[in-house]
């Protein structure tokens, strides 16, 4: 790249967006013309992950990915970025990818992308599904209704993306218009005088403004002084008077008008449905009884897969062997060669060292288990169970204020709690947010975490196991129903779209993984680094030391544990199975009986998550919800552990 | 409602409701097997047990035969005894309806069995704009035909060739009317 050729810099900052309904085959479409060239970034300003790449089929553009879209104003976090990109990105062309057999419901964001005047491009996906099911359309007919080019696909076997390039490259604005009722236009009209320059034409920025959009309204605010911006305001609330219904729902009256004019037109035959044997798998996934079992199924294939498989063999394999056998015995050797200081060699591989402990954590213990999981997680992804679990799942969590969407965090959480964090942002209200991550915090433990608690629990009993998965269980429904009564905001119920199932496409999940592990790379890494300077920190000053004595007689004397174990609870905080790990030596050294075996593995599953997954919360959400998140669990952990201790010793259990 | 089934045996076909052999039949009480006409083999007729009506709602799809069993569901007026109500709504229509006033309330889509079509007529009043807006994005529009596929423990429903799951709290604000006469709208 270089910045003195100017038509060069003309292109790259010239991005072009693919828009569209989740699972379309978007990232399908993305993949096929930029290849292996894409990075994964949040969103300026949010956390939603955004991921570009170079097209060189259309000389270097910039192919931007948008989270899916059904209409505008968008609701979630992460459907809001879409709209953003429309309104800040300098874009050269857009692109909407539409699913063939469902027309009527791609045109509706059609007629709204096509208003906003940027020179688009329709593309009519999953031609084959289509074909199979007879549904025929005209799209010869359907791209002079939409002004704009209208291109067959099917993006998995890479036919019609020729002709899509050539679209794209000749893409022109779209002279669409609707012609909304007179006070409406009238409106349009007065509020056109008043709006700034925008990527979008102003009659399409002052629907979106009508329709209470809050990502024009925060777009309008910084480009507008605030009287103009309580003008517009005014002329909204004016135009809201002349209507009994709210002016979204009379805006979107006239598209759906449109569109169903367009559909009846364009759409020469509906199709049929595919018979499907009276065992189909997408049915049985929703299924009150049979969805169960499949949710039980596909939940351990998963946990075997991240937390035997990853967390267990290849662990085994990078941290024993490679990086304890190998690699740290040379490079303490030669540190301890070159470097003069014993405080700096402490500092660089001592126990606390930016080496031993920092980079081994994360490249030995950490980067096999969220490569495992980065992988399910790519497959569930693109397989589309996951909108089916959220449907199956919804009962369960209408008790603690959520609804169905809040399943993926929770069952991710599992896997690690730190990249469950992230996914809270599906959720569509931040009330949903908070309580997610509030949750996930408490109750859920990752699975290298739970690998030691349940090896040690079953090495006691069944019962033991069975006492910890209850009273965790209990104590999560009770904080997130206690939680759901308290925060502000009401509930939202789940609507979610139940795309077919699919095999995913294996080159799409290993690039989005990679992709994904770039950022874990960037981003994670030096949160280890810090992590480890400050136990180090810690460590040297005696701090540690002080807490770890400070914390023996809440740990002695009201859990019951030996003094010893508070250190475990310390390490618990840096990270979470390091806790449980500590306490595991000392039950193979016989210093716990199981009624202490009990107790502290219940309190070491409630307490904080480790630092990585607060720092997490703190960027995710703010300091202040990490803060307070972090107030609520410390002594909830002991007050639960404590109060089991007492019980468990009242009943005399575990003393034959 | 005419089912017919078919001998496993001869293959001959037969209601099972009109045969007069099981009235004559002393052992016609409790029993769940009828005997075909022309040859006399004794079937299983799943409708008289009251286990294999229990049974195939653990079972989609495995609806007894084709020909047997529960009635052909599409097409037809659905029974009024399927209503179910919103959560919060629930007491407040049986009050209505031991008054024998609940009639008059308008038919949603939680009131539909799965199985039936019925076609998107409005949205109650109280639903929020941003819901309605987001609800028609999905292909709830006034006028479009939908299959209702199963209504525990979400409501699911067929739009054009998608599904789209919702809590029975949002189905309950979604205003149907049945499938009268004439095919289902473009």
């Amino acid at each position: 790249m270089h910045p003195s050729n100017p038509a060069q810099t003309g292109v790259l900052t010239h991005g072009i967006a693919l828009v569209g309904h989740p699972n379309v085959g978007k990232s399908v479409i993305f993949q096929r013309l930029t290849g292996q060239h894409v990075t994964i970034s949040n969103y300026p300003g949010t956390t939603v992950e955004i991921t570009r790449g170079m097209a060189p089929s259309l000389e270097g553009a910039i192919l931007i990915d948008t989270p899916g879209v059904f209409t505008f104003p968008s609701q979630s976090e992460d459907e809001l970025v879409t709209t953003r990109v429309l309104l800040n990105e300098p874009l050269q062309a857009v692109v909407q990818v539409g699913d063939a057999k469902n027309l009527r419901r791609s045109l509706l964001l059609t007629v709204q992308l096509a208003e906003m005047g940027l020179p688009l491009v329709l593309v009519l996906n999953m031609m084959d599904e289509a074909n199979a099911r007879g549904v025929v359309v005209n799209h010869q007919l359907l791209a002079e209704y939409l002004t704009c080019p209208v291109v067959p696909t099917i993006a998995i076997s890479g036919q019609g993306l020729n002709e899509l390039v050539e679209a794209v490259k000749s893409a022109d604005h779209p002279h669409f218009r609707l012609t909304y009722s007179p006070e409406i236009e009238a409106a349009l009209a007065e509020v056109s005088l008043r709006l700034p320059e925008a990527p979008i034409t102003s009659r399409s920025l002052g629907l979106l403004f009508f329709s209470g959009d809050p990502v024009s309204e925060t777009w309008l605010r910084e480009h507008l002084d605030q009287r103009q911006f309580d003008e517009l305001c005014e002329i909204r609330h004016t135009l809201q008077l002349s209507f009994v219904e709210q002016l979204l729902s009379v805006i979107q009256r006239t598209r759906l008008d449109y569109v169903q004019k367009a559909a009846k037109a364009t759409l020469v035959s509906l199709g049929a449905d595919v018979k499907k044997g009276p065992f189909d798998l997408g049915h049985l996934t929703t299924h009150p009884v049979w969805g169960m079992f499949i949710l039980a199924a596909v939940l351990g294939a998963i946990l075997w897969f991240v937390g035997i498989f990853g967390a267990g063999v290849l662990v085994n394999i990078l941290e024993e062997q490679l990086f304890y056998g190998i690699i740290n015995p040379w490079v303490i050797d030669q540190v301890a060669r070159v470097v003069p200081f014993p405080l700096l060699v402490d500092f660089l591989v001592g126990d606390y060292g930016q080496w031993t402990m920092g980079i081994t954590y994360a490249f030995a213990l950490v980067f096999p288990i969220v490569t495992t999981f980065f992988l399910a997680f790519g497959v569930l992804e693109d397989s589309g169970y996951l909108p089916r679990l959220a449907a199956l799942s919804n009962r369960f969590f209408h008790a603690m204020g959520l609804n169905g969407k809040a399943v993926l965090p929770m069952v991710l959480g599992l896997g690690c709690v730190t990249m469950a964090t992230l996914t809270a942002r599906v959720l569509e209200s931040k009330r949903e947010r908070i309580l997610v991550t509030l949750l996930l915090a408490l109750a859920v433990p990752c699975s290298a975490q739970l690998g030691v608690v349940l090896g040690m629990l079953s090495a006691i009993s069944l019962q033991a196991t069975l006492i910890w998965g209850v009273v965790v269980v209990l104590v999560m429904l009770t904080v997130g129903w206690l939680a759901a009564q308290i925060l502000p905001g009401e509930r939202s119920s789940l609507l979610v779209d139940l795309p077919p199932l699919r095999l995913p496409l294996l080159s799409n999940v290993v690039v989005k993984t990679l992709a994904r592990l770039e950022w874990y790379l960037k981003e994670v890494i030096p949160l280890f680094l810090i992590g480890t300077a400050v136990m180090f920190v810690l460590d040297e000053t005696g701090l540690l030391a002080g807490l770890i004595h400070a914390g023996e007689p809440l740990v002695a004397g009201w859990l019951g544990l030996p003094p010893e174990a508070s250190a475990a609870f310390i390490m618990g905080f840096l990270r979470r199975d390091f806790g449980a790990s500590g306490l595991f030596v000392m039950q193979s050294q016989g210093l716990l009986n199981p009624v202490q075996v009990v107790v502290a593995m219940t309190t070491v599953t409630l307490f904080v998550p480790c630092i990585a997954s607060v720092l997490m919360i703190a960027k995710e959400r703010t300091w202040q919800i990490a803060a307070g998140i972090i107030v609520i669990i410390f002594p909830l952990a002991f007050l639960i552990g404590g109060l089991l201790n007492r019980l468990l010793l009242f009943i005399g259990w575990g003393a034959s | 409602m005419t089912t017919f089934m078919s001998c496993s045996l001869c293959g001959h076909s037969f209601n099972p409701a009109e045969e007069p052999g099981c009235a004559t039949c002393p052992l016609h009480s409790g029993c769940n097997l009828v005997c075909c006409p022309a040859c006399g083999y004794k079937t299983v007729d799943a409708n008289r047990s009251w286990l294999a009506k229990v049974a195939s709602s653990f079972l989609p799809g495995a609806y007894f035969s084709e020909d047997g069993g529960l009635p052909e569901k599409r097409g037809h007026r659905f029974p009024r005894f399927f209503r179910r109500r919103g959560r919060h709504r629930r007491w407040h229509h049986l009050m209505h309806d031991r008054h024998g006033a609940g009639a008059h309330l308008p038919l949603t889509l939680l009131d539909v069995p799965p199985g039936y079509q019925v076609k998107i007529e409005g949205f109650a009043p109280d639903i929020s704009p941003n819901r309605k807006s987001q609800l028609q994005a999905y292909g709830l529009v006034p006028g479009y035909w939908v299959e209702v596929l199963q209504q525990s423990p979400v409501t699911v429903i067929k739009i054009e060739h998608s599904e789209v799951a919702m809590e029975n709290d949002l189905a309950f604000l979604v205003w149907v009317t049945e499938r009268g006469s004439g095919q289902a709208d473009v």
